[in-house]
Order: structure tokens, then C-alpha cells, then sequence
């Protein structure tokens, strides 16, 4: 019933619901039990498997590299404040796909708007993502979100993104709750327990 | 292989399940409760907005069992659509204990005049309000009962729309509460309103082998790690097994009713954890599934006698359903207002608002003509899921805001202001446009039929909801809120579900009579919501919990007409010869 205790169902907005709806079904069929501990465990050792090329989930290492970078630019980095690198987004969005539940058309999702992002990039600036400067880096994903499939693309990428920020850490994001004290939230308690994937992410987020 | 034979045989184990199991298990009866979702206890509970909110946890996966919802189109025809392609979910806590181990125990009782709404407001054009065939002092004793039992947490004080009682208090003090009562209880005075203590299912004290909250403050949506929360689970179920009378058996999906030529219900079919098809026989048989389930349990279930479903000879199962009407309201208190006290007051995180005001549960200020029924505004503070609330963060007119300006936004967001929430509380009235039947095409992972809802809104509930939702508004304003947005909601909460199975006396028009006792099948009970010909005007949990323990008083008394005249009789006539040959423990 919640402390709301009126829920409703998502919004009626028809352009609100198209992208509520995506990003529901999106995250109910990535992580439907992406949280268990067998699904963890059998992530971290798809991991450690593909460690030393950096591909995984259907993204090379350099598709890891440029999600790395839209995260980066979605939520920097500042001194003494927690950007994307910090909160251990990319580690923590790795994970969820390379869960072995996660299905394959979310991993094309994935790999569609970073593919996407590519072409937007090489036919505006005729460079990579990765090589653009801020500013070209805005107006690429600016142009992104003009497109449906871009919108809902970024759309769950920034949840993902926020879920890494303030989600309990045992889930691989906000690293000792590094998120957590930047907002002066203070989580609930029991926590739960550490899951072995969330040690196994961080180490690999490191290297893209 | 058959199971042994129970007295009662509950089908959920929510609120309306809980009770009954708990009553007959300490009446000496035996009784199984069979839910489909697993036995989590309060240990397997955590504070983890993404398994709770995020992936859902705690509810099926539409894969595998979605429901197809009806929703109005702008030209007036209703659009069907799966969710499995919606993305939306009508599901809400599928676990021993069901929903209320998820709900925040906001807990009120109907009102007399809530038994009475025909006679008491006349016809409404368009809504199918009827009385109640029962009055609300025959229910009074078993709201009590629930405030012992279950645990309910308050204080009365003398209000306008105080409902008689046959206790002066509750029986337990309220648990503690946050610094914005106090604001609310000044502005409502400051305006002439009754800021009234909001009743929790909650435990303020350690009682019943169940320990004291341990204001965390992540409650609603969260389950209970401490086992303060009111949940049937932990309140009642725990304890009927723990009496020995009670065998609750979870992933039990219930297939359906099987009933014989006569029309009684012989056993309950089901599909295990693994799969199997199992059965259980019982003499009488209780259905609490939420209204939505239930409705649909009792479609799938025909029979000899029952072609077009159980109980549905009048083809009333699965019509009235009802969710809550209202609206909502929301204001931010800025830190910077208050002194380095009063500023960490509201910062708390833990304590419960725990302020209602029910002045309007009669609209009597001419504002609409004739008095009318109103509602429930119940205040509280915004919860604590800082995801949720971040990527709210993220939307502008002018498109997703990212970059500094979110981290920004979001520093600004964490930590300028209290936000304080208004929720009203309005009867969803009753129509045809609002309904459940089978999809005649989508089934659910077990091959079954799934529930096709159609979920219309009488108008009215807007006009309702409206002014609620803006005379809680008022307040926030009198409290120096800024921000203030007050709406109506037309759309379904899925954790309030009611109807579909109304009672009433006459056979024609309800489908249970004042008992909760199906009219055509005289072993059949529905104990959940969907008894309820209209919902009153707040959460409904109390209610269902307190007329589920009147209906176990019902099956008590008619068990042992049973027991002791008919108990040979029905098993002569519902033991197959070549069952009876073989023994009690085959299939």
C-alpha cells in the first residue's frame, strides 16, 4: 500500500507512458532476478570470462568505452562529488546484462543506441563519440533525444544511471554508499546483504 | 496424490485469507491456506528500493502472467491491450501475507453512513450504489478485534466524524511521530479543520511475539524485517501455524473450484512449486485472492450447476469492481524558514506524519447542491526512495535535463525542502465500465485464462477527488508550503481493489449473501475485498481484515453442522470408490 498509499499505474501521458513503458519492461526483463545470488554469481564469472578483452553482454570493448563516456557526460565527475565513474555506473549497467536472465533484445537495445550514437556522431562531427569534445558530446546527444528510439534509449540509460547513484550498493553501484552521502540520504535498514557480482563489476568498470 | 482432508481450505493469503485461517486455527479447526507466491518471513526483507520498486520483486512478472486492461479511449470506446506490451502491472504483493505485507498500515475504519449510501445520498446517474445488507455495528466488534489482533496503533480524540466505538482507545499508544504533525495540526487549527491521529496497523510496542517498529522510515512498498507491520503474515498466519491447526502452503496456484452435480465445491485443483497438478479437499472453501483473481478463480471454475462460473448463476462475479478514488496534493516546507531545531525535526527520517482530516467525509457546504459523500485526506511526508524521486529529476518541458544542472537540481532537490504529500480518499463508485472477465485469448505460464479489467471511472469520483485533493492543498499553503499542486486521479491504484463479488440479499443482483456465503454454493465463501458492494472512503484493509474475521465467526458456526451430521455424508459422496480402494495418499 506504501507510505503512498495510492499507487498508480504508470502515467497517462501518452508520450510519458511510451517511455514509462519501455523502461518498465525494460528493467522487468533485464533484472528479473538479476538480483539473486546464482544469477550474480554466474554473472561475475561471464566477467571474469571476457576480462581481458573488455567485450561482454554483445558490446566490445570499445562500445563498453563509449557508454562509459554518455555516462560520463550524463552525470560527470566533480572534486569531492561522485560522477558516473565514481558511482560505478558502467560496472553496475554490466552487470545487469551480462546476467544470464537478461535477454538478448535488451542487450540489442543496448547496442542499438550506442550503434545509434555512432552514426550520429561520424555523420555530424565525422568522428568517434569518444573523441568529441564536451560541446560536440552535448549536441550528439541532444540530437539523440530528438529521435524515439534515441529518447527512450537515454531515458533508460539515465534511470540506469540514478539506480547505480542511490541504489544500495550490493547491487554494484555507489560504492560505500558514496551516492548516498552526496545527497545526505540516509538508506533504510536491514540492508541487504553484499552479493558477490558488486565487488566483481567495480574491478572490471575500472578498466573501460 | 490427494491430500488429507481439512475443515477449510483459503485460497490467499492476504487480508482477507489471514483472518479466517487464524479464527478456525483457534477454534481447534484444521485448515490449509494455499497462495501461489513463495513464504518470504521477516528476515528475507530489506530496505532495497531496486528489489522492492525498481524490479518488482515481490509480484509476477507479466511474462508470464499479464492481465489485459481496458482503458477508455478519447472517442469513447475502450482499448484492450495486454501488459505484457503496457508495461504496466495490476499485480501488488504476491507472498504469504500478500499486499499487506507491502501496504503502510494507513488504517481507518468505515463510517455508518458508508453502509448506507443509497439511502443516505439517493441514486447517482450512471453508478450502481446500493446499501450494504449489513450495518456497521455488526462489523464494529470486529474492528476491534483487528486493533488487537493485528495491531493497530492510535490515539481517538473527539472529532466531527468520529465513528462510534466500543473501546475508548486503541490498544496501542501511536507510534512516534514526525515534526510535520505538529505543522499540519497548527494550520488545520489555524483554518477550523480537526487534524485527526491517523490510526497504523503498526506496533508502537513489542506484543503479540512481535517486535516494535524500527522507524527505518522506508515502510510502504518495503516488507516488515522487525514484524511491526500489521501483515497477515506475521500477525495472524504465523501464529495459526504456529497453533498447530494451520498448513500454509505457498506456491500453490490454484487452477480451480471443482464442484459436483450438486453445485458445492468438492476440492480446490492446483499446480505446485514443480509444477504438478495437486488437490485439496476440504468442507468449505474460502476465496480471498484480491478482487481481480478472485473474480477470475470463480469464472474459471465451472461446473455441472455452473456453467458460466462458480456463484455466477446471476452473472454478477467479476462486475462492480472497485479500486479507490481520490487525488493528490504535495508542497515543499524550505529548510531555510526554520531555526537549526526545527530545520533537523524535519529532516527526520523514521517517524510517521500520522495526521488525517475526515471533515469532508460528508460534503455538506452547499458547494454541490445536496450533501454528498467525500472522504479520507491523509498527510505525509514524501517517501524515502531517492531513486524514484532522482529520475524525476531528469524531466523538463524542454527535454531530459543531464550534466551539472541534474547534479545540481538534484543537490537542491535532497536537500532544501520537506515535501509533504496529501493523498484523498474518495468511494470509487460502482458502474458498468468497470469490471472483470476472461481474456478470451491471453493465458497466463500455467495455460489458465488471464483477467481482462476494464477499469473505467465515474465521473463523479473526479468532482469527489477534486476537492479533496485542493482542501488539502489549503493546508499545505497555511503551513508556508511553496509548490503547491493539487489533482485528481482517475486512474486505478492497483494495491486498492474491492467488488466483484458484492454481497447483498437479493440472489439476482449479488453474488454472496450478508454472510460472504456464495447464494448458489453453500461451502463457498469470499473473504476477501470483493465482498464489498461500495468501498467507503479510505484504504480498505481494515475492513476486509474485519470482515474476514466475521465471516470465519460465520464458517465456525456452520463447520460443525457439518462435522457432526454431514461429515460421512460427504465423504461417501465425494471419495472416489477407486480412491477409497487405494487409501488417502494417492492421486
Amino acid at each position: 500500500m506504501g507510505e503512498e498509499a495510492l499507487q498508480k499505474p504508470p502515467a497517462q501521458s501518452p508520450e510519458r507512458l511510451d517511455r514509462r513503458r519501455f523502461l518498465t519492461q525494460l528493467l522487468s526483463t533485464v533484472a528479473a532476478g538479476a538480483t539473486s545470488r546464482s544469477a550474480l554469481c554466474a554473472a561475475a564469472a561471464a566477467l571474469e570470462s571476457c576480462a581481458h578483452t573488455g567485450a561482454s553482454a554483445g558490446l566490445s570493448a570499445g562500445q563498453w568505452q563509449m557508454l562509459a563516456a554518455v555516462q560520463a557526460h550524463l552525470l560527470p565527475s566533480e572534486p569531492g562529488i561522485p560522477g558516473a565513474r565514481e558511482v560505478n555506473a558502467t560496472g553496475y549497467l554490466r552487470l545487469l546484462m551480462t546476467d544470464p536472465r537478461t535477454g538478448e533484445e535488451q542487450r540489442v537495445w543496448l547496442r542499438d543506441g550506442l550503434v545509434e550514437l555512432a552514426e550520429l556522431s561520424s555523420e555530424r562531427f565525422a568522428s568517434e563519440f569518444i573523441s568529441l569534445t564536451k560541446n560536440e558530446r552535448e549536441v550528439a546527444l541532444r540530437a539523440l533525444e530528438r529521435s524515439p528510439s534515441g529518447e527512450r534509449w537515454l531515458a533508460a540509460l539515465l534511470d540506469f544511471l540514478l539506480e547505480a547513484l542511490l541504489g544500495d550498493p550490493s547491487h554494484g553501484g555507489n560504492p560505500d554508499g558514496i551516492g548516498w552521502r552526496w545527497l545526505g540520504i540516509t538508506p533504510g535498514f536491514p540492508r541487504p546483504p553484499i552479493r558477490r557480482g558488486a565487488s566483481w563489476s567495480r574491478e572490471i568498470s575500472t578498466s573501460v | 496424490m490427494v491430500e488429507r482432508d481439512f475443515d477449510v481450505c483459503v485460497i490467499g493469503s492476504g487480508a482477507g485469507g489471514g483472518p479466517v485461517a487464524f479464527s478456525l486455527a483457534q477454534a481447534g479447526r484444521s485448515v490449509v491456506v494455499l497462495e501461489k507466491g513463495p513464504w518470504l518471513r521477516d528476515g528475507d526483507f530489506f530496505k532495497d528500493e531496486i528489489a522492492c520498486c525498481r524490479r518488482s520483486e515481490y509480484i509476477p512478472d507479466v511474462h508470464d502472467e499479464p492481465h489485459v486492461i481496458e482503458r477508455e479511449r478519447a472517442d469513447g470506446g475502450w482499448q484492450a491491450r495486454s501488459t505484457l506490451e503496457s508495461g504496466s502491472s495490476l499485480w501488488h504483493g504476491c507472498c504469504i501475507g500478500g499486499a499487506t505485507n507491502f501496504m503502510s498500515g494507513f488504517f481507518h475504519r468505515m463510517k455508518p453512513v458508508d453502509f448506507h449510501l443509497l439511502s443516505s445520498f439517493g441514486p447517482i446517474d450512471g453508478a450502481s450504489v446500493v446499501d450494504w445488507p449489513i450495518d456497521y455495528q455488526d462489523l464494529e466488534p470486529y474492528y476491534e478485534k483487528v486493533e488487537r489482533e493485528v495491531g493497530v496503533s492510535g490515539r481517538v480524540v473527539a472529532h466531527p466524524q468520529q465513528e462510534p466505538r466500543s473501546t475508548p482507545d486503541f490498544p496501542f499508544s501511536p507510534t512516534a511521530e514526525h515534526a510535520l504533525a505538529g505543522h499540519i495540526d497548527r494550520a488545520c487549527a489555524a483554518l477550523g479543520h480537526h487534524a485527526i491521529p491517523l490510526p497504523r496497523a503498526i506496533l508502537s510496542t513489542p506484543a503479540m511475539g512481535r517486535a516494535v517498529c524500527s522507524y527505518s522510515g522506508y515502510c510502504g512498498s518495503y516488507g516488515c524485517a522487525t514484524g511491526a507491520k500489521g501483515s497477515a503474515r506475521s500477525a495472524l498466519l504465523d501464529r495459526a501455524v504456529a497453533s498447530g491447526g494451520c498448513q500454509v502452503r505457498p506456491h500453490a496456484m490454484v487452477s480451480r473450484l471443482v464442484s459436483d452435480r450438486s453445485g458445492r465445491v468438492v476440492h480446490a485443483e492446483y499446480f505446485d512449486e514443480r509444477g504438478r497438478t495437486r488437490r485439496v479437499d476440504a468442507h468449505i472453501f474460502v476465496v480471498a485472492c484480491q478482487a481481480i483473481e478472485t473474480a477470475r478463480l470463480l469464472l474459471r471454475s465451472t461446473g455441472p450447476r455452473h456453467p458460466h462460473g462458480l456463484a455466477n448463476g446471476s452473472g454478477q462475479v467479476g462486475r462492480n469492481l472497485l479500486f479507490a478514488g481520490g487525488g493528490a496534493a504535495s508542497g515543499s516546507l524550505h529548510y531555510d524558514r526554520f531555526d537549526g531545531a526545527q530545520g533537523a525535526a524535519l529532516r527526520a527520517v523514521g517517524p510517521f506524519v500520522n495526521r488525517s482530516l475526515q471533515d469532508w467525509y460528508v460534503i455538506d457546504e452547499g458547494v454541490f447542491g445536496a450533501p454528498l459523500k467525500g472522504g479520507t485526506i491523509d498527510f505525509l511526508q514524501r517517501p524515502p526512495a531517492p531513486i524514484s524521486r532522482a529520475t524525476r529529476q531528469t524531466q523538463s518541458r524542454d527535454g531530459f535535463v543531464w550534466g551539472l544542472p541534474l547534479k545540481r537540481k538534484l543537490e537542491a532537490h535532497f536537500s532544501q525542502s520537506a515535501d509533504v504529500k496529501v493523498e484523498a480518499f474518495c468511494d470509487w463508485l460502482p458502474h458498468d465500465d468497470c469490471f472483470v472477465t476472461l481474456d478470451p485469448v491471453t493465458k497466463d505460464s500455467w495455460g489458465l485464462a488471464v483477467a481482462r479489467v476494464r477499469t473505467g471511472l465515474h465521473p463523479h469520483d473526479l468532482r469527489i477527488g477534486w476537492f479533496l485533493a485542493s482542501k488539502g492543498a489549503e493546508v499545505l499553503q497555511e503551513m508556508g508550503a511553496r509548490d503547491v499542486v493539487a489533482f485528481a486521479s482517475g486512474s486505478p491504484p492497483t494495491n486498492l481493489q474491492a467488488g466483484t463479488c458484492r454481497f447483498g440479499r437479493d440472489p439476482a443482483t449479488s453474488v454472496l449473501d450478508a454472510d460472504c456465503r456464495a447464494h448458489e454454493v453453500d461451502n463457498l465463501f469470499v473473504s476477501d475485498g470483493s465482498f464489498m458492494p461500495t468501498g467507503g472512503s479510505a484504504p480498505y484493509t481494515w475492513t476486509i481484515y474485519a470482515n474476514a474475521f466475521r465471516v470465519a465467526d460465520r464458517i465456525v458456526k456452520q463447520l460443525p453442522g457439518l462435522s457432526r451430521r454431514a461429515e460421512s455424508a460427504f465423504r461417501e459422496a465425494h471419495t472416489p470408490p477407486e480412491r477409497a480402494n487405494r487409501g488417502r495418499d494417492s492421486r
